[in-house]
């Protein structure tokens, strides 16, 4: 095998191991051929041979397997920082969407005394009809839960430094605080939906269900996204770990 | 030095080689092992992973040049990335101190 032959050949199975998009893979193999080949050069300046500058080169920077692995592990901490931080915006978002009208900012923004979402106060007699308590229990317990689980992800990669890596042990425990938050975000929004739409009908002067229909499709929206970080972490977390399988084996 | 051990100083290290000029990575290896005496000797291949790190913390920044007729990628510290290197330099030189004493009162 030539010299040049070696290298394109390291390059097609460091891209075959390699995580991530085109985009990201141009950029990584574009910079090792740039890394091998000026190893080739300045071993062949000190007399070194040509195949044997190659191999030294390919050798010093390491197998396709251990540099996308630590390329795996690098992505995979972005996307656990990423989702972590999609997840606790998410909850703050909505939290500040539905609840954070307060009188004194509702009257700064000409909203409603209560907000958008809430009748206003207070309610005939003040008291919630017991046949939506469930879900109104269910929406606030789930909701805290997500607020919880996105906040202990955040805590876990934000107590390290911004941008610090993250060790191995803490990736799968920060991914799995996410999922937790997201699907507990998404359990709330559909029963908190539920209790808006049953209030519509119980209590008289709530907002008009096309006004919750459309909160429901904002906070919808905001568990798509927040769902796209989530689903993207636990992708590179599992194609990090297959590689590492892999590499056992 | 194992890469290891290395593995916890290396934004550090990495910060400090390019704080004097903007280097590419090569370079960046090389300066660490000749200014380590060659002791900090890592594949160099696990490098790049913790330049993009870096780079996405905005502790670095980079950007493609021309050279040889190659596509190069340098880097260069940005003053988010001086401060942080101040920090951990800080802590280190602390750290050094701290078990520094306790292996003189070893002896």
């Amino acid at each position: 095998m030539n010299g040049s032959r070696r290298i394109k050949a390291y390059l097609d199975a460091l891209g075959r191991e390699l995580p991530g998009g085109r985009r990201f893979k141009g950029r990584v193999l574009a910079e090792v051929e740039d890394h091998l080949r000026e190893g080739v050069r300045r071993e062949r300046v000190d007399g070194v041979p040509a195949p044997e500058a190659e191999w030294r080169a390919i050798e010093r920077f390491g197998s396709p397997g251990l540099v996308a692995r630590r390329f795996a592990e690098d992505l995979t901490g972005s996307g656990a920082r990423a989702a972590a931080w999609a997840m606790i915006l998410a909850t703050l978002g909505v939290m500040f969407l539905r609840f954070l009208p307060s009188p004194a900012l509702g009257e700064l923004l000409g909203m409603p005394s209560n907000g958008f979402f809430e009748p206003p106060g207070p309610w005939p007699g003040d008291i919630l009809p017991p046949h939506l308590r469930p879900a109104m229990n269910v929406a606030q317990f789930a909701f805290l839960a997500s607020l919880a689980a996105g906040a202990f992800a955040l805590w876990r990669v934000w107590r390290r430094g911004w941008g610090a890596e993250i060790p191995d042990g803490e990736l799968s425990v920060v991914v799995s605080a996410t999922v937790l938050a997201l699907v507990a975000f998404a359990v709330s929004g559909v029963a908190d939906t539920v209790f808006m739409f049953q209030r519509a009908e119980a209590v008289p002067g709530s907002p008009s269900p096309f006004v919750h229909a459309g909160f429901a499709a904002v906070r919808a929206t905001i568990t798509a996204l927040g769902g796209y970080f989530v689903v993207r972490a636990v992708v590179r977390l599992l194609a990090l770990q297959r590689l590492r399988v892999n590499q056992n084996n | 030095m194992r890469g290891e051990a290395l593995k916890g100083h290396l934004d550090l290290l990495l910060l400090a080689a390019v704080r004097a000029r903007p280097a590419h990575g090569y370079a960046i290896i090389e300066n660490l092992r000749l200014r380590s005496g060659g002791s900090l000797d890592l594949p160099e291949g696990t490098v790049y992973p913790v330049l993009h790190r870096l780079e996405r913390a905005g502790f670095l920044r980079s950007r493609w040049s021309e050279a040889s007729g190659r596509r190069r990628r340098t880097y260069e510290v940005t003053e988010e990335g001086l401060s942080e290197l101040r920090a951990r330099e800080r802590d280190w030189r602390e750290f050094s101190r701290a078990v520094e004493g306790v292996l003189v009162e070893a002896t």
